[in-house]
């Protein structure tokens, strides 16, 4: 039986989809068969972060209506062995998504893989409740500001309360928090929110701290997960984040602000 | 008031000691149920920890009717409702003796009327009852205990069955067992309580917790506390670390921006007095 994943954060924009990716990337590569599901139903982006957006035939609706097959939709990744995408269709909406149907989906691919991941929507309506309902796992992707915080604090009260774990009385959600584009020397002035005042509000246990980075954008506009990138640090984060999450010891990095040299603290001026 | 027993047999798994154990004695005069309920309601107000986790010993010594029945196991819920441990009686008769231990009550022997005498009178008092023409020096019904000694050096723990109810409604005098919540409350979560509400994780700002009775709060509160919902003035919050967006009871509120900023993170309850809300840190 898989382990299901939901990465989801109530707001948008705060990095879930680049996180399903590396996650699923970095999960793959240490070789665990991994299948990465787009729950944006409407508003495909996972194949594009993931490079294979030319390759989406069939998708996960044509599944869940039964006009493909399994196989059918599932893309191989070109990058790494283990892991298959499974794309949202661009032309449906969110109500396409029957409770029925994903859950049927998701037995099936159960069986066959070790992780499945699945990639959730912003907001807090059906596609991002579809997408944490079967969740043994939720990776809480959240950015240091407060609405992301309120928003991942919302999410977490609706895994509690809605999720198949909740309902069905079993031992809850795993929940993970992943703090992502995390700017240290923001947060030394006093701009940002640090880790610890996400985790005080948040109050659940620390999967890792992603740095703001601008390999992140490059790597998704060329369709390459970040983690692959090994001069990245938030590749190397997410590396780390990984590791934590099957389960090893690993040094939180890139909380510190970098130290200016001498020189530049000399000859830096106010800077 | 205990006695020695030691076995000594070949290497023992325990020692029975007889030791002295100071304890807080609840004499009581004649059992009135509404009376007394009455009177230690004023007394849990004026010292609302006084009983926490304290053992408390019923006296039966000076009762005005030596004979007269005593419902122990009443007496024991009446008393827990307030927090108040009762765990023996002294003296009384046998029929106070099996009612105690139909109330799961242990029986010490009476006290000597010398060691009696040495009741400090000034130890309480309360207005609410006239005097009983009996004995012009013992106006209650109960006065509460004479703490010898360093009596009353609590070893608190946390044990949140434990928790006492402070001020109930006057109408349910019985003891009911407060709810307990440990997992966190979250932004956008409601809960609703018809009872006193224990809450060990935090809860977040724009979460909304409602309780009939007291909230009792040991995490973070930064969401919105409402108590005594159904009309009890009487009902207060307790948080021990206080950043409540909003507290109200019985409908009398105050929003965050009106509170005292010096209160913020403290441990702080809130009660109502003449109409209005106070907001006292705890220490």
């Amino acid at each position: 039986m898989a382990r299901i994943i939901v990465v989801t954060s109530g707001k948008g924009g705060v990095g879930k989809t680049t996180t399903s990716a590396a996650l699923s990337t970095g999960l793959a590569l240490q070789g665990h068969r991994t299948v990465v599901i787009d729950f944006d139903i409407g508003l495909r982006n996972l194949d594009l972060v993931m490079g294979c957006e030319r390759r989406v035939v069939y998708d996960f609706i044509n599944i869940i209506n039964g006009e493909a097959a399994l196989h059918q939709a599932l893309i191989k990744d070109k990058h790494t062995d283990n892991l298959f995408v499974l794309p949202a269709s661009q032309t449906r909406d969110k109500d396409a998504l029957t409770p029925e149907g994903v859950a049927q989906v998701l037995e099936t691919l159960s069986k066959e893989f070790d992780y499945i991941v699945c990639d959730s929507p912003a907001g807090i309506e059906r596609g991002a409740l579809m997408a944490l309902y079967h969740a043994d796992e939720a990776i809480i992707t959240t950015n240091p500001e407060v609405s992301s915080v309120r928003d991942s604090d919302r999410i977490l009260g609706i895994l509690h309360s809605k999720s198949r774990r909740a309902e069905l009385n079993l031992e809850p959600v795993r929940e993970h928090l992943l703090l992502t584009r995390y700017d240290p020397t923001r947060v030394e002035r006093g701009d940002m929110l640090s880790v610890e005042d996400v985790t005080d509000i948040l109050a659940i246990p620390l999967l890792g701290v992603i740095p703001e980075d601008d390999t992140v954008l490059k790597a998704s506009n060329q369709g390459m997960p970040v983690i692959h990138l090994e001069d990245s640090d938030a590749g190397n984060a997410y590396d780390d984040a990984v590791q934590r999450f099957l389960g090893q010891e690993c040094p939180m990095r890139f909380l510190e602000a970098p130290r200016k040299g001498l020189l530049q603290r000399i000859f830096g001026g106010q800077g | 008031m205990t006695s020695t027993i030691t076995p000594h047999t070949a290497s023992p798994c325990f020692q029975l000691k007889g030791s002295m154990i100071t304890m807080m004695t609840l004499e009581l005069y004649r059992f009135d149920e509404l009376n007394l309920h009455h009177q230690l309601q004023g007394l849990v107000a004026k010292a609302p920890r006084f009983f926490e986790n304290t053992p408390v010993v019923v006296g039966l010594e000076n009762l005005h009717d030596p004979e007269g029945p005593i419902d122990l196991p009443r007496l024991c819920s009446l008393c827990a409702g307030f927090g108040i441990n009762l765990i023996a009686i002294r003296g009384g008769n046998a029929d106070h003796r099996t009612s105690a231990s139909d109330a799961g009550l242990a029986c010490l022997p009476a006290q000597p009327a010398s060691a009696a005498r040495k009741v400090p009178s000034a130890t309480h008092s309360f207005d609410s009852n006239p005097a009983s023409s009996v004995t012009p020096l013992k106006k209650e019904n109960v006065t509460p205990i004479h703490q010898n000694e360093s009596g009353l050096n609590n070893t608190v723990s946390p044990e949140p069955s434990d928790a006492r109810k402070d001020e109930p409604a006057p109408e349910s005098p019985v003891y009911q067992t407060p709810k307990i919540i440990s997992s966190p409350i979250r932004s956008g979560q409601q809960v609703f309580h018809d009872g006193d509400l224990i809450l060990t994780g935090p809860v977040s700002t724009g979460a909304e917790v409602l309780v009939t009775g007291n909230l009792y709060a040991y995490g973070a509160f930064r969401g919105r506390a409402l108590v005594g919902v159904k009309g009890n003035g009487q009902a207060r919050i307790f948080c021990t670390h206080f950043e409540a967006e909003l507290v109200s009871i019985h409908g009398h509120y105050k929003m965050a921006a009106a509170m005292d900023k010096s209160l913020w993170k403290q441990a702080v309850q809130v009660y109502l007095q003449d109409d209005s809300l106070a907001l006292k840190q705890l220490t």
